[in-house]
């Protein structure tokens, strides 16, 4: 079942066009990665959906709902939650507050709901002995962490993940990998991933989508785009 | 926070406030009279401007509405109505003027709510005048005493508003989008509603204060009640006292006017520079104020 279907979308910035007439879908329970060199629309996409912008063209829906254009607070209690790249966290709360603010806004949990809800997301992300540390406080790795953690609390059915494992040494990849299974193997969390490590993208995702300024240039399997011809082209530099 | 800390010092203040009248002379409660002005203000400025960090260098424009509504309804209709009348007017002019003013941020929001100040001003001033009243007598003005205890309400009432909000739903949401705008809509917080209603929440007690302290002077003048310096000193009293702190309007407040109780009349050159030295110093190395300091203090030990 398509829980997520984007059908055409077009944005331009100025005389740029950063997405060009944009098609996919994302399965209930799935994970798809989406690869592309900087600047290929990744980021636009994810803002587009969360509704943090608005297409020129195009619809997306979400569970059948039309939601293009939508205000993001509105598409977030519908249930997508999406990680920014670089990073945003409340700087002036710490992180248990940060995490309270996406569970209380995104899903209304209250009372004892509240507590709970904030406190799984932050374990789901790693974060449990840095709960009550001011988020200010916390290293590139633990704010990337954070994003996570307060994405999960708003309770979504779809996670955007946009590059969060950027910047990690190896052996934080690795931990933060085991964490994005977790989700879809313990929460039944679509996720929708951004990512540059290859390696982890190709691990991690049921099917891959590659865009290429701005334009869908494959999807399939980890397998068929490793194979395909104008990905390893493009993106890999590659002579086919 | 520490609640006790926060709580407890506002209720001994309120204490010597209530108790203030009956061994104060008039001059005395004129100073009085003019803290609870200040304090009640600047709380209601921390409602927008601290929790929400959306800066308004407009605010006299509230004050001036609420004043302006009840200097035409007074000797019509008694005090009690005149008074929230001013609040309710300054409140509705706030949501009107709020969603299109609030989608501007930081630099361009201040800017914006000045100019509207003085447009407000000038367009006042222009209806007077086509009016021919350049200037009004307001007969039958209530005594100070009586003004006293209004604006001690006012202000007791600002501040509770602001502890509460702190601690509520639209409080944390506004919290969240002062820090990060994109992030807090992102996350569920509906960011153009809490802030519309930040907004309004922090004009409709200035529209109050605005229509008792027209009846002080029993002389109606339209530059006087919209004074863009009264906006400049809401602005520095919030910064100095702390401007996200409920303690930081009565401790700003507090300090600028018994700096002016020493100063204005013997040096008013040396009063306006000490005023910029201290700001100055403040933004750069107390940006939390003295609430903040008092915070910090209280942890060390």
């Amino acid at each position: 079942m398509t829980l997520l279907a984007v059908e055409g979308v077009t944005k331009t910035f100025g005389g740029l066009r950063a997405l060009d007439n944009v098609s996919l879908a994302v399965d209930k329970g799935s994970v798809v990665g989406l690869m592309g060199a900087n600047g290929a629309g990744k980021t636009t996409l994810f803002s587009l959906i969360a509704g943090n912008a608005r297409p020129d063209s195009g619809n997306i829906t979400f569970r059948n709902d039309a939601i293009t254009g939508n205000k993001p607070e509105r598409i977030c209690r519908m249930g997508i939650a999406r990680t920014f790249q670089i990073v945003r966290p409340f700087l002036s709360l710490t992180v248990r507050e940060n995490v309270m603010i996406g569970a209380r806004f995104g899903q209304n949990a209250r009372g004892s709901r509240l507590t709970e809800v904030c406190r799984e997301s932050i374990e789901l992300a790693g974060l449990a002995t840095m709960a009550d540390k001011p988020a200010a406080d916390l290293t590139l790795s633990g704010q990337k962490r954070l994003e996570v953690a307060r994405a999960l609390a708003t309770g979504p059915d779809l996670l955007l993940l946009d590059e969060v494992m950027a910047g990690l040494t190896p052996a934080e990849v690795m931990s933060m990998l085991e964490t994005l299974a977790s989700l879809r193997r313990n929460l039944g969390i679509t996720l929708l991933v951004i990512e540059h490590v290859m390696r982890a993208l190709m691990d991690l995702s049921d099917s891959i989508v590659a865009l290429h300024h701005g334009q869908v240039i494959a999807s399939g399997t980890p397998d068929e785009i490793g194979r395909d011809p104008a990905v390893r082209a493009s993106y890999l530099g590659l002579e086919s | 926070m520490n609640r006790t800390a926060t709580i407890l010092p506002l209720l001994l203040v309120l204490g010597f406030g209530i108790a203030f009248p009956s061994w104060a002379g008039s001059y005395t409660l004129i100073v009085g009279l003019l803290l609870c002005q200040w304090i009640a203000l600047t709380a209601s400025w921390t409602l927008c401007g601290g929790l929400a960090g959306y800066i308004s260098l407009g605010h006299v424009v509230f004050f001036g509405i609420g004043g302006y509504t009840s200097m035409l309804l007074w000797q019509v209709v008694p005090l009690w109505i005149a008074v929230p009348a001013g609040g309710l007017a300054a409140g509705l002019f706030a949501l009107l003027i709020g969603a299109p003013v609030l989608r501007v941020r930081g630099p361009y929001f201040v800017i914006l709510t000045l100019g509207i100040a003085e447009l407000v001003k000038y367009l006042v001033l222009l209806s007077e005048k086509e009016l021919g009243k350049s200037s009004r007598l307001i007969f039958g003005v209530p005594s100070n005493e009586t003004l006293y205890w209004a604006l001690l309400a006012l202000a007791t009432l600002a501040i509770v508003i602001l502890l509460i909000v702190r601690e509520t739903r639209l409080g944390h949401g506004l919290i969240a989008l002062r820090d990060d705008e994109t992030a807090a809509a992102t996350v569920g917080v509906p960011v153009a509603r809490y802030k519309l209603a930040a907004f309004t929440l922090s004009a409709i007690i200035p529209g109050m204060v605005g229509a008792l302290m027209v009846l002080r002077s029993a002389y109606f003048d339209v530059t006087q009640l919209f004074n863009a310096e009264i906006s400049f000193a809401i602005v520095t009293m919030a910064i100095i006292g702390g401007r996200d702190d409920p303690r930081g309007a009565v401790l700003g407040a507090g300090l600028l006017l018994l700096i002016s109780e020493f100063l204005w009349a013997r040096a008013p050159q040396i009063y306006l520079i000490l005023l910029g030295v201290l700001l100055i110093g403040f933004v750069l190395f107390l940006p939390r104020g003295l609430a903040g300091l008092l915070s910090r203090r209280g942890k060390a030990s």
